[in-house]
């Protein structure tokens, strides 16, 4: 069975320091103010190195690889409250 | 069916305030129901969640019972209310807050809860106080040695929402936190917790006494019984209705006394809810399915109509304004990127934006969507999208000649001063 | 081995300010093209890493030389030292802080942000109690080098901080007030007190240097090593003075000629037993039982046998010489 990994941003402690979007351009975009939009794609074994490269180098440690399908995610687009 | 008269369950026949003699007179004591027939009945009645996300009641409970695993729990009556345009958790409370408390008891029953709360706001203190001589008067007569403890959060726009509620009751601040875990995973006292709007908990103190069926010889299948509306704006009767949930939007606006002149517009559930244009609205029903087919659902039960002489682009700039400023501030593309838009989405209102404006708004739009910890920018880009497509016309009009002459109304939809006092 | 405790502590210095600087500039989220984020914080960590290497020669060289008579605990508690206890103590505060810093950032991510911020925000204060261990332990201090390095250093820093304020938002207005007011007056009140202080004749002793290192009463010359410890073997010098006889005994005071600032006193008693006192600029080396003999006076002196003879030369002056050999401990 292949574990399927994402990254994943914690809104809260992401301060926009940048170096994120600096190491890991190819799933991570910083967007007009300068808060990364990260693709919530399944990373492919080539591309974690550079993974935990952001998630160690992240100032406020706000980057996570998850496991993919996390229960009790807030998935609903529509889930106001 | 009949789907145009009052079907009153939760609200009283005449605006009295029961105290709990009058509440045992109407309704009988309260029943001690054993738990997994409590969660049976709430299963097959089909009742889902009042605060909002419409989710299945029985399904909540059932979770939380599968995450305290025989273990400890907490319950908690929402009576937050913080969407400015609702007004029928008060409403409850105020008349009926026995039947609320009584269905916070099942809860607690069900779960085996020790600790159980009422969660409040600190602006709505009438309501507070209602909340607090009901409880009183409940240890004074009483059978349950249950302690209900009320605890108060501040008015602001994402203090009711669950892990905000959490994080305050915890004694942090009213601020949502990331998910997971949710609340019915770890919450309160690091314990699963059951978060239950007090509507939701009304309805569900009735289906203990009345079973499911009775619950859904009303409304429809995905939509069964009956749900407190706040109609409010061009209406001459604004206030809190009881309807089925397969009235029409029409039928409620008649029994608020109909529109002075002609409907526009339809906000539907809340300031993160949906507008509708009247034509596509009027005749439809308010359950679930219907409301999908146009892209809303009833939310928080808000109605707002707006006449053809509202200024549907002004009232949206405000109402914008007031989400960006109610940003809990923890999340940078909501606390940034939210003010943006609605800075922008201003200027368009007053006629001092460029036509490349629409596209900034549109592409930022879409950048703060699911970026925050909870999905206050969700709603709001939601409302946003539905605004700009009923009012798109207008919008064009607004973005190349500034103000209507309707601009300057006084606002339809309620724009609450920010509150003094920290969170 | 004191060059080696000069010379590390000077490199670790500059590197612990390089670091500091780049940390402030971090901070401020601000980047160049040519200089991605990363590679500032990556640069700041290694430089921060290289200091620390530094700093630990620095603090094992400065134990193992003799000079000081520093031993292993003085490095870890501060104040207790004999040399300098003060300044040296500094030294030891700042090594401290830095221990501490560098510890919570290898577990940062355990640790949570606000914790590690906390302890991180020490390095304002380890960088300027470093600078002061500099100037008031440095035996280089009135050097011109030595000057010059610091005072980049200090510079650099305070440029750093300022800047940063500089551009820190809005909300910021007093802090950055006080912070830019607070820099300029602590980098003048520093100007002052090296003027006062290390700067001025006499600060050796005024810092604590224990007398039996201090050499003469002028300026203290670079390079002191540790001859002036106590009486140096293989000498062989001529000696002068004058011979005062009482009742009880004689006493011949007297001066070596090669080195004028080495003064020797003998105390010969009726009773046959005797003294010599070694003292250099006036401050002791040594002072032990001397065994008289007929024509030459022998004493331990430390690792040091002296021997002195004495040769009247009337009218109460004296000529003699001074020889000394190591002798095993």
């Amino acid at each position: 069975m292949v574990v399927r990994v994402r990254l994943r941003v914690d809104p809260i402690k992401c301060k926009a320091h940048g170096m994120c979007g600096e190491l890991f351009p190819e799933r991570i975009r910083m967007d007009d103010w300068g808060y990364p939009v990260v693709d919530p794609r399944a990373l492919s074994d080539d591309l974690l190195d550079h993974a935990r490269r952001a998630v160690a180098d992240c100032p406020r440690s706000a980057l996570r690889v998850d496991l993919i399908d996390q229960p009790g995610a807030r998935e609903r687009p529509d889930d106001p409250h | 069916m009949d789907t145009g008269t009052s079907a009153d369950r939760l609200l009283p026949a005449r605006p009295v305030p029961e105290d709990l003699d009058a509440h045992r007179a109407a309704f009988g004591q309260r029943p001690v129901v054993d738990p997994m027939a409590m969660v049976d009945a709430l299963d097959e009645s089909g009742l889902r969640g009042r605060g909002g996300a419409d989710f299945p009641t029985g399904v909540k409970w059932r979770a939380v019972m599968e995450q305290q695993n025989g273990g400890d729990a907490v319950v908690v009556a929402n009576a937050a209310e913080c969407e400015p345009a609702s007004f029928k958790d008060r409403f409850l409370l105020t008349y009926r807050p026995h039947l609320v408390l009584d269905g916070l008891e099942h809860a607690a029953e069900a779960l085996g809860a020790r600790r159980v709360v009422v969660y409040t706001t600190r602006s709505h203190s009438d309501v507070e106080a209602a909340l607090r001589a009901a409880i009183r008067e409940r240890r004074r007569r009483d059978d349950s040695d249950r302690f209900i403890d009320v605890q108060v959060g501040p008015n602001r726009y994402v203090a009711g929402e669950e892990t905000a509620l959490v994080s305050r009751v915890s004694g942090q601040l009213a601020k949502p936190k990331v998910v997971p875990p949710r609340p019915f995973q770890r919450g309160i006292d690091r314990l699963p917790t059951l978060v239950q709007n007090v509507e939701t908990l009304a309805h569900a103190a009735l289906i203990a006494r009345f079973g499911a069926s009775w619950f859904r010889s009303v409304g429809t299948h995905r939509s069964p019984g009956t749900a407190l509306l706040t109609v409010s704006g061009a209406v001459r009767r604004p206030g809190v209705l009881e309807a089925a949930c397969d009235a029409t939007v029409g039928a409620i606006v008649d029994r608020a006394g109909g529109v002075e002149s002609e409907p526009a517009a339809v906000l539907l559930g809340g300031y993160f809810g949906r507008w509708v244009a009247v034509d596509r609205i009027w005749n439809r029903s308010i359950d679930a399915d219907s409301l999908r087919l146009v892209g809303a659902s009833l939310g928080t039960g808000v109605l707002a109509v707006t006449s053809a002489t509202t200024c549907g682009v002004t009232e949206t700039d405000r109402v914008l304004g007031f989400l960006a400023r109610q940003s809990a501030g923890q999340c940078g593309p909501c606390h940034v990127g939210l003010p943006a838009i609605a800075e922008t989405f201003h200027k368009v209102a007053i006629g001092q934006a460029r036509p490349a404006a629409m596209d900034l708004i549109a592409r930022w739009s879409n950048d703060v969507r699911g970026r925050g910890a909870c999905r206050h920018p969700d709603g709001a880009m939601l409302f946003l999208a539905s605004a700009m497509e009923v009012f798109a016309a207008d919008l064009r009009r607004h973005l190349k000649h500034g103000e209507c002459r309707f601009s300057a109304q006084p606002s339809l939809l309620p724009i609450p001063d920010a509150e003094a006092g920290w969170w | 081995m004191w060059y080696a405790t000069r010379a590390s502590g000077y490199t670790a210095l500059v590197l612990l300010s390089a670091s500091v600087v780049l940390g402030v500039l971090t901070s401020s989220r601000e980047s160049r093209r040519d200089w991605p984020r990363f590679v500032v914080q990556s640069l700041h960590r290694n430089l921060s890493l290289l200091a620390g290497v530094f700093l630990v020669v620095h603090i094992v060289t400065s134990v193992i030389d003799p000079f000081a008579k520093l031993n292993f605990v003085d490095a870890f508690i501060p104040f207790i030292a004999t040399y300098r206890p003060l300044w040296l103590g500094l030294g030891v505060v700042a090594f401290e802080l830095l221990i501490a810093i560098t510890a919570t950032s290898l577990v940062r991510h355990r640790l949570g942000w606000r914790s590690w911020r906390v302890v991180h925000l020490f390095a304002y204060a380890s960088w300027p109690i470093a600078v002061v261990h500099g100037l008031g332990t440095g035996t280089d201090t009135k050097s011109i080098w030595a000057l010059v390095l610091v005072a980049v250093c200090v510079f650099a820093v305070v440029a750093a901080v300022i800047w940063r304020l500089a551009r820190a938002g809005p909300r910021f207005t007093t802090l950055r007030t006080l912070g830019i007011a607070g820099g300029v007056t602590a980098t003048g009140l520093l100007v002052v007190w090296m003027a006062a202080g290390p700067l001025q004749h006499g600060w050796a002793r005024a810092a604590g240097t224990p007398a039996d290192l201090l050499v003469g009463t002028g300026a203290t010359p670079v390079g002191t090593s540790s001859s002036t410890a106590e009486l140096a073997a293989g000498l062989s010098d001529q000696l002068t003075g004058r011979l005062v006889r009482s009742a009880a005994s004689v006493t011949a005071t007297l001066t070596d000629i090669r080195d004028a600032a080495l003064q020797i006193v003998v105390v010969a008693n009726a009773d046959g037993t005797g003294t010599v006192s070694v003292t250099r600029a006036g401050a002791r080396v040594c002072q032990a039982a001397a065994t008289i003999g007929t024509s030459d006076v022998t004493a331990r002196c430390g690792s040091v046998l002296a021997t002195i003879n004495v040769v009247d030369l009337g009218n109460g002056s004296i000529g003699g010489t001074l020889t000394t050999q190591k002798v095993s401990a």
